[in-house]
């Protein structure tokens, strides 16, 4: 086992030690033929609430793509990604010494990998490293696209990924029809966003007993054993039947948001005052998925639909007893329970002559969202239209979140986002946005409703 | 009766005649610019706006018989790997390498620009005319036909007509007009600096122009090859994540 996981990381350590010193690796008739590329983004984001505050969580983010083909049967590929964030960390006059804390930033091998065509057999191909994974043929808004952990980072711009390490087989049966293998040897979980940003609207906190007062609180995650029986092992194949491409897919590992298991209410005084323990872990997960995308009448429609599987999972909660302090109370109380629940996306779009395109997606169950009784609807629709040969683009995006279809006047949220974007030059973008968001009680809008923000973004390609 | 059916036939056979001449010359024409088994060619699109400012994309264009093309964006950065692929009228495919993904291109979208300049993804996928058109002689010179083409009921055409010029030296259209629905002249296409390479006439040039916007495309053929064996499997989705 040790052998297979030290030839996954081959490619990985080879990419790296091209980004490195790719003189030394290649020679200098290969360095040649590296293509080099990346982009700069720059993101600026503005609260507006009762009066206007820079936001924490968004990041300035520079990448760089390495890409080779030392052979025609082999393609070398690895992306660094920096992340820069204006926060301000220094808390002492000894931290203004760094820059580190007024910038604080991370550095990753974002992708790394190696692409082996025609391996063995000529309808094989083979990707080993750090990738992306991307399934699915909704816009975005993919409930089959489980091999990735998301990437909350930037929770707004919802839909992103963290490439993770994998041996991704495909195999082409004829042109139009594959057959994918893919084991990821190891789980990797979501990225949060740093700063407040109130991710998830259903955070556990147990009713605590008359009198007491929660003054501390802590957080512990336990991931799954990096054991054989933990590997994750996922199937797709697609096709193409009367014009529509599908495809038909199976997952089996984890859900990568933690979920309460066990929490722990510790008295720290006398006075009332409790601390709160949450004990997180991440539960087993199966998932079926299919997924189609084709043309009606001149208009693109797509669906895509995945049948979760869940684990059970029971939640322990450990009181302390006024009686007896010795014996706490321990209650037993299932959080997610293992009846199968489905999650889809139903969409389409069209061009009008005018040039004017619309985009419209249903969506049932958001990303963070888990459990059969815990989905909620969300209906998005999104107009743009593009001026001076594509230039300049004018876009706007509404979002419905319905909790409760039939009380929705009292269960429903709202988002709306307008933006304009311009490209002055080649290479470069510069786009001009906001975020309005609200909704009534209970509802995943009226949790980030605080965040209603005007943002200025900057993109350059090289 | 005879004379009757000698009227008949001297009245209606020329226009019978001259309807089919016109169909005759535009299947001429589509063979003359497919006349080779395959070319692969690099090109130069250069857009140019009413002010005379400017902007550069460089593509490399595989193409296998009449139908199947497939296109590599290879600069500028921002859509440098953009891919393209055409397998016939009706499927055609973009892969964008920053989505990791391929996206079939629905119909409403084959009419619009193709990522900015004054080509359609029609006009860049289609190598094919008379699927979609019957063509009727307008005029003849010593040098060219005036083809007027018209679409056939039910082809997903976005125009009403499309005035194509014929060189009779060696079939090439030297110059397509679109008009629009509502009859207006809506772009020009020439076909400029025809040359013979490898034995095929091929124009190294060929200018899109939008008469509203005074917005041109010009694109430049740099390294023009034919038939070097271009496989079938080369037109895939396979290839088209791959193709570099």
């Amino acid at each position: 086992m040790v052998r297979i996981l030290v030839s996954l990381n081959v490619p990985i350590l080879l990419v790296l030690s091209i980004l490195i010193n790719p003189k030394i690796c290649m020679g200098e008739g290969i360095l040649n033929q590296v293509d080099i590329s990346g982009n700069l983004k720059l993101d600026k984001r503005f609260l507006v609430t009762d009066s206007v505050w820079i936001a924490d969580y968004p990041y300035h983010e520079f990448n760089l793509k390495l890409k080779s083909n030392p052979s025609r049967n082999l393609s070398l590929y690895s992306s660094l990604k920096l992340r820069l964030w204006d926060q301000n960390l220094a808390s002492s006059s000894a931290d203004l010494t760094r820059i580190s804390s007024s910038y604080p930033y991370e550095l990753s091998l974002w992708e790394a990998y190696a692409d082996l065509y025609s391996f063995i057999s000529d309808k094989l191909d083979l990707r080993i490293g750090k990738q992306r994974i991307a399934w699915g043929t909704a816009d975005k808004l993919n409930p089959t696209d489980n091999l990735n952990p998301d990437d909350f980072s930037d929770p707004l711009n919802f839909g992103e990924k963290v490439p993770t390490e994998a041996v991704n087989a495909t195999y082409y049966i004829t042109d139009e029809y594959n057959l994918g293998a893919i084991w990821l040897p190891s789980f990797k979980a979501i990225l949060l966003p740093r700063g407040k940003f109130p991710l998830f609207s259903d955070a556990t906190t147990p009713p605590l007993p008359q009198g007491t007062n929660l003054t501390e609180s802590a957080d512990h995650i336990t991931f799954p054993d990096r054991k054989v029986e933990n590997f994750i092992y996922a199937a797709k194949f697609s096709g193409t039947i009367m014009g529509a491409n599908f495809s038909l897919s199976y997952f089996e590992g984890y859900d990568d948001i933690p979920i309460a298991n066990r929490l722990v209410v510790t008295p720290i005084d006398t006075l009332g005052n409790v601390r709160l323990d949450t004990y997180l872990g991440f539960p087993k997960l199966h998932t079926v998925g299919i997924d189609c995308a084709g043309e009606l009448y001149s208009i693109g429609f797509w669906g895509e639909a995945a049948v979760f599987l869940p684990e059970e999972v029971k939640m322990e909660i450990v009181m302390p007893n006024p009686v007896d302090p010795l014996n706490p109370i321990i209650q037993d109380t299932t959080i997610l329970s293992d009846e199968l629940y489905v999650k889809f996306t139903l969409g389409g779009d069209y061009t009008f002559k005018n040039g004017i395109y619309i985009n419209a997606q249903w969506m049932h169950g958001f990303f963070n969202e888990r459990g059969k009784d815990n989905l909620k609807d969300y209906c998005l629709a999104r107009v743009e239209k593009k001026f001076k040969n594509d230039e300049l683009k004018l876009a706007l995006t509404g979002v419905l979140e319905i909790k409760d279809i039939e009380a929705i006047k009292e269960n429903y949220g709202t988002a709306i986002i307008p933006e304009v974007s311009y490209a002055p030059a080649d290479n470069v973008k510069l786009s001009l946005g906001a975020f309005f968001l609200d909704g009534k009680p209970g509802t995943l809008f009226d949790t980030w409703k605080e965040q209603d923000q005007i943002y200025l973004k900057t993109e350059v390609c090289f | 009766m005879k004379k009757l059916m000698r009227i008949g036939v001297a009245l209606f056979l020329p226009i019978i005649l001259w309807g089919g001449t016109g169909d005759v010359i535009l299947k001429k024409a589509e063979d003359a610019m497919n006349a080779s088994k395959d070319r692969t060619a690099t090109m130069k699109l250069t857009l140019i706006d009413k002010d005379g400012d400017s902007k550069v994309r460089e593509i490399k264009m595989w193409q296998l018989g009449k139908e199947k093309r497939l296109i590599k964006f290879l600069s500028p950065a921002d859509v440098k790997g953009v891919g393209f692929l055409v397998l016939s009228d009706n499927e055609m495919y973009l892969y964008m390498p920053a989505f990791k993904k391929i996206r079939r291109i629905a119909s409403h979208v084959k009419n619009e620009s193709f990522m900015g300049t004054d080509f359609s993804y029609n006009d860049i996928g289609k190598c094919q005319y008379t699927k979609d058109f019957t063509a009727e002689i307008k005029e003849e010179t010593e040098e060219e036909y005036a083809l007027e083409l018209t679409p056939r009921p039910k082809s997903d055409v976005d125009y009403a007509k499309l005035i194509m010029c014929v060189d009779k030296a060696h079939y090439l259209p030297s110059k397509v007009e679109y008009y629009n629905k509502k009859g207006t002249r809506e772009k020009i296409m020439k076909n400029e600096n025809i040359e013979k390479i490898d034995g095929y006439w091929i124009p190294r040039e060929v200018t899109m122009k939008h008469l509203k916007t005074e917005h041109k495309t010009v694109m430049e053929l740099v390294n023009v090859v034919h038939d070097t064996g271009l496989e079938e499997s080369m037109f895939s989705k396979r290839m088209l994540k791959r193709a570099k």
